[in-house]
């Protein structure tokens, strides 16, 4: 080999940092396979992880007690039900849908309250007690915040989502508050206030309701 | 001598120009489709052309009880919430927790809730009336406290949201409202409402209890936390002679 030949063979400094230096594109590809690789790695390991966290809990904030009262409600039979009530629009932006699915628990029974001052006087071991007719005991039913939604496309204002939970009320009370349902409360009403007074002491007791 | 090859390194004038009319046009598409999006904020002006609605029910179980409600109390909260995205993870084992300048939102959803205490009537029978002469005890069990109904004012929900986010759904109000009443159930404690009960049930059946002729003086009605229906079987058991007593 001459002196010629073996000088174009023998790898320069000079020549590699300007060769590097014109093909800095394939360093910073090579950097970035590396790093990847590495990062892998890390996330495999579980030593590096990542990721976006969105907030989901509440602030903490206080309660505030509006009323408190006594009651005399006498429940004898609860009928609970879901309601699944939908609506859509069309309009110039396309066609909105809002599904929701409202929880409640109907509350069935005598409301002591609306009973006479003389609703129970006895003679002897008979009790003679007259109570009031039953009824739905509180028109507030709903459990909203278990109410789910189910499907939601495009927006919806405040009156709308107010007219689903209206619809879905007189909904449960179209179907659960029949006259089976009442006359089974009536008849768990006569059945408890009987143990109750059996309870008491009485041997029998007559039981009539008011409005019949 | 061999050319050299022109030796070309990427310059940012080499960068082409950009078209900022065409820049400017995209954004202006972009502004107007948000602002009539957003616009009323849901009073559109337009009213819908169609609307349908539709009720089914999915499930009803009735069950037979007996309780006596004494007390009903009114809560009322505002649930907040502020959400901030939050890039969180680990590198080279050490904890990271960073908020991301993508823009916050905060939504405030007022809540009305319902609370009443019952006294479980289901087991009361003779096991329950202790008769000493003149003197008559009433043994109950300790009233319970339970929601019985919630409501949400959803022309009272108020949410604030910039302009990289969007907005809250149906489903996270919802689950705001849910958790709202879950804080309040978990705070059922402080109310006092299972003393209101117990005194409330007093009232109730005192006048019952004078009208069989006791005395107000002679009348105790007592309430028992720990007392279930087993506590009641096994005092009837226990039971001596001739005063029908329940084991303290």
């Amino acid at each position: 080999m001459t002196h010629r030949e073996t000088s174009r063979h023998r790898w320069k400094p000079g020549r590699a940092l300007l060769w590097l230096a014109t093909h800095w594109q394939l360093l910073v590809a090579a950097a970035l396979v590396v790093a990847a690789l590495w990062a892998y790695r890390q996330c495999r390991t579980g030593q590096t992880s990542i990721g976006v966290v969105p907030g989901r809990a509440i602030d903490t904030t206080p309660e505030e007690i509006r009323a408190l009262r006594d009651i005399g409600q006498w429940e004898t039979l609860t009928v609970s039900t879901e309601e699944l009530v939908d609506t859509f629009a069309t309009d110039w932006r396309g066609t909105r849908q809002l599904v929701r699915i409202y929880a409640g628990t109907l509350r069935l029974g005598v409301d002591l309250g609306e009973a006479a001052d003389d609703w129970f006087h006895a003679a002897g071991d008979t009790a003679y007690v007259r109570l009031p007719r039953v009824k739905l005991l509180d028109d507030r039913f709903i459990d909203e915040a278990r109410s789910r939604s189910f499907y939601e496309r495009g927006r919806w204002d405040a009156d709308t989502r107010e007219q689903l939970y209206e619809r879905a009320r007189r909904a449960m009370v179209r179907r659960c508050l029949t006259p089976a349902n009442l006359k089974a409360a009536e008849q768990s009403a006569r059945e408890q206030f009987s143990a109750l007074m059996r309870g008491l002491g009485y041997t029998t007791t007559l039981i009539t309701f008011e409005n019949h | 001598m061999q050319e050299q090859p022109e030796i070309r390194i990427f310059a940012p004038n080499d960068r082409p120009a950009m078209h900022y009319s065409t820049a400017l046009l995209t954004l202006a598409l972009l502004a107007g489709s948000y602002a009539f999006a957003s616009c009323g904020d849901g009073h559109e002006a337009i009213r819908p052309q169609a609307a349908t609605d539709t009720t089914a029910w999915l499930v009803m179980q009735v069950n037979r009880c007996s309780r006596l409600y004494t007390a009903e109390m009114q809560i009322h909260k505002l649930v907040t919430h502020s959400d901030d995205v939050r890039l969180k993870g680990r590198l080279l084992s050490s904890d990271y927790d960073m908020r991301l300048p993508v823009g916050d939102r905060k939504a405030v959803v007022p809540i009305d809730v319902t609370l009443k205490a019952y006294v479980d009537l289901g087991r009361f029978d003779s096991t329950c009336v202790a008769r000493q002469g003149r003197r008559i005890v009433l043994t109950l069990p300790d009233p319970v406290v339970i929601v019985t109904a919630s409501k949400v004012d959803h022309r009272g929900v108020r949410q604030y949201v910039d302009p990289l986010r969007s907005r809250y759904t149906d489903a996270e109000l919802s689950d705001m409202a849910r958790q709202g009443v879950d804080t309040i159930v978990s705070h059922i404690g402080r109310y006092g409402l299972t003393e209101a009960a117990r005194q409330s049930a007093t009232r109730t059946l005192v006048p019952l209890l004078t009208r069989m002729g006791y005395d107000e003086a002679d009348i105790t009605v007592r309430f028992r936390p720990d007392l279930t229906a087993d506590d009641l079987r096994r005092s009837v058991e226990l039971r001596d002679g001739n005063t029908r007593n329940l084991k303290p």
